[in-house]
């Protein structure tokens, strides 16, 4: 902690290698927020090099108020929700599907106490947890992501995300509860995942 | 408990935040609710699988964000502590904003362009700086459309001639003109900039360091580039660039290099400074070249910002 403090300071005094170490430090995890609130590797990468420059040039402004990687993260997730605000100006995600019949359905969420039969959330693949989470409004998308892969606490969210620790804890709730409405849900949602998998189907009740 | 607030405490639960209390009522629930039980399961296998999707950062990341960082290092040609304005009052510095900004748009200053290098009293800017409010050009040249749009006309009418009320109004809106401060961070502007063919005004620091010539030359941006049809002024140690968005941005790391730069109309030199500056230029020149000289709010301190005419014989 202390040599980070010193890396921390030397950086804002210009040395761009104690930079570097910092920058080595953090991008796993300035990465994996951006990925999970991007959605794909490549907007990612952008994102974490945009968030990093930003750092770069604000670290002067960086008052020891709070961690560094609180600050680092804020920075991250607003360089990221800027990102998702520009590209919600450009398309609209549907909460609409069409089905296999080829007629569209209002997308419906599980019976929240399925039976014994539907347990298999086990069993579900990356691409399916990640597809679900990016269902998600990037607000609990990034709660959950801090929480689960970051490992902060609900006051670590709430100091990162700069709002009320209540606020984190019903996100992250409603995160989880939307991720498993997604997941139960995707033999609906998708023609060929529930022709592979048709013991996902949810409406056999 | 309803289900409702047990999902709340259910997740708190899983992360190991709930308090002995709501652990006690949350057991209670879950022993007579079995759909409860159910979610719980379901949480508890969701968290390991997105956990599971952390992922290695590109091994490029790092050189790319290094790559981008020396390149903004090498283009902020000043540490911040020399990131100050010489100016005092933000209203005068807006004032000559305006002014400028309505010449450039009323078309008085028709064909702009570089002057030779013209020494002027930069050595001492050093010094000056730290008499005067460390204020950023953007928060002076941001109250340009409310305070001194006027005062900017009134000041610009002995040299502009009748119609600069409407220009100065014309020039002063966003949709015309976007007034921008510039600390030759080139990378920067590019994000903020809009059309490229936008009015606007940078403001570049001193450049009589060594480390600004260097960046200048590292920049390697030809100096002419995009100053053609721009109005660069100097004074002191401030330089206001004035022109569309597309060449200041070419311009502004070449420019960083350059001691004083004059507006040309033909016979005339155009010239923003303070009034020491111009008192200096006044003794100089003013045998061999006709001068006058008006600063913004009729005071006659020699920091007080004027605009200098300089007729050529």
């Amino acid at each position: 902690m202390q040599d980070e403090l010193k890396l921390i300071h030397s950086a804002a005094e210009g040395d761009q290698q104690a930079f570097e170490q910092l920058v080595t430090a953090y991008q796993k995890q300035v990465y994996n927020l951006a990925l999970r609130m991007a959605g794909n590797p490549e907007d990612a990468m952008d994102l974490s090099q945009e968030a990093f420059v930003k750092a770069w040039r604000g670290l002067s402004g960086y008052r020891y108020d709070s961690a560094f990687s609180t600050w680092l993260y804020r920075l991250t997730s607003n360089v990221c929700i800027d990102f998702l605000r520009r590209q919600r100006k450009s398309r609209t995600v549907s909460l609409r599907f069409v089905g296999e019949d080829d007629e569209e359905q209002e997308l419906s969420l599980p019976d929240p106490a399925p039976g014994p039969e539907e347990r298999v959330l086990a069993q579900m693949n990356r691409e399916e947890i990640a597809a679900a989470l990016n269902q998600l409004e990037p607000e609990y998308r990034e709660a959950l992501t801090l929480r689960v892969i970051h490992g902060l606490s609900y006051a670590e969210i709430a100091d990162t995300l700069e709002i009320r620790e209540g606020t984190v804890k019903s996100r992250i709730a409603r995160a989880r509860e939307k991720m498993r409405a997604q997941l139960l849900g995707a033999g609906n949602i998708s023609g060929a995942s529930s022709s592979k998998k048709p013991e996902r189907r949810t409406d056999a009740r | 408990m309803k289900c409702e607030e047990a999902l709340l405490l259910l997740s708190a639960h899983i992360d190991g935040q709930t308090t002995p209390e709501e652990e006690r009522s949350l057991q209670d629930h879950l022993a007579a609710c079995a759909s409860c039980r159910a979610l719980l399961e379901d949480f508890e296998q969701i968290d390991p699988g997105v956990a599971d999707l952390e992922e290695e950062p590109p091994v490029e990341l790092t050189g790319a964000v290094m790559e981008r960082v020396r390149a903004a290092a090498e283009l902020d040609a000043k540490p911040a502590r020399k990131r100050r304005f010489i100016f005092g009052p933000g209203t005068a510095v807006a004032a000559v904003a305006a002014v400028l900004l309505l010449l450039v748009a009323s078309g008085k200053i028709p064909n702009m362009r570089m002057g030779s290098a013209k020494s002027t009293a930069a050595g001492t800017a050093e010094a000056t700086a730290e008499t005067y409010a460390a204020e950023t050009f953007a928060a002076a040249a941001s109250s340009v459309p409310e305070e001194t749009a006027a005062a900017g006309a009134a000041l610009a009418a002995p040299y502009a001639g009748e119609d600069t009320a409407g220009a100065a109004s014309a020039a002063a809106s966003p949709s015309n003109a976007e007034v921008a401060a510039e600390t030759t961070a080139a990378a920067e502007t590019t994000a903020a900039a809009s059309a490229s063919d936008n009015l606007m005004i940078a403001a570049v620091t001193e450049t009589t360091t060594a480390a600004a010539a260097e960046t200048a030359d590292a920049a390697a941006v030809p100096r002419s580039a995009g100053a053609s049809n721009g109005l660069f002024v100097q004074a002191e140690a401030v330089h206001l660039l004035i022109q569309d968005n597309g060449s200041a941005l070419t311009a502004i790391p070449a420019l960083a290099g350059m001691d004083t730069l004059t507006a040309d109309d033909g016979g005339t030199d155009w010239y923003v400074t303070d009034v020491g500056t111009a008192k200096a230029m006044e003794k100089e020149y003013g045998a061999s070249y006709p001068m006058t000289w008006e600063n913004a709010d009729g005071g006659t301190a020699d920091d007080a910002i004027c605009l200098v005419r300089l007729t050529k014989p």
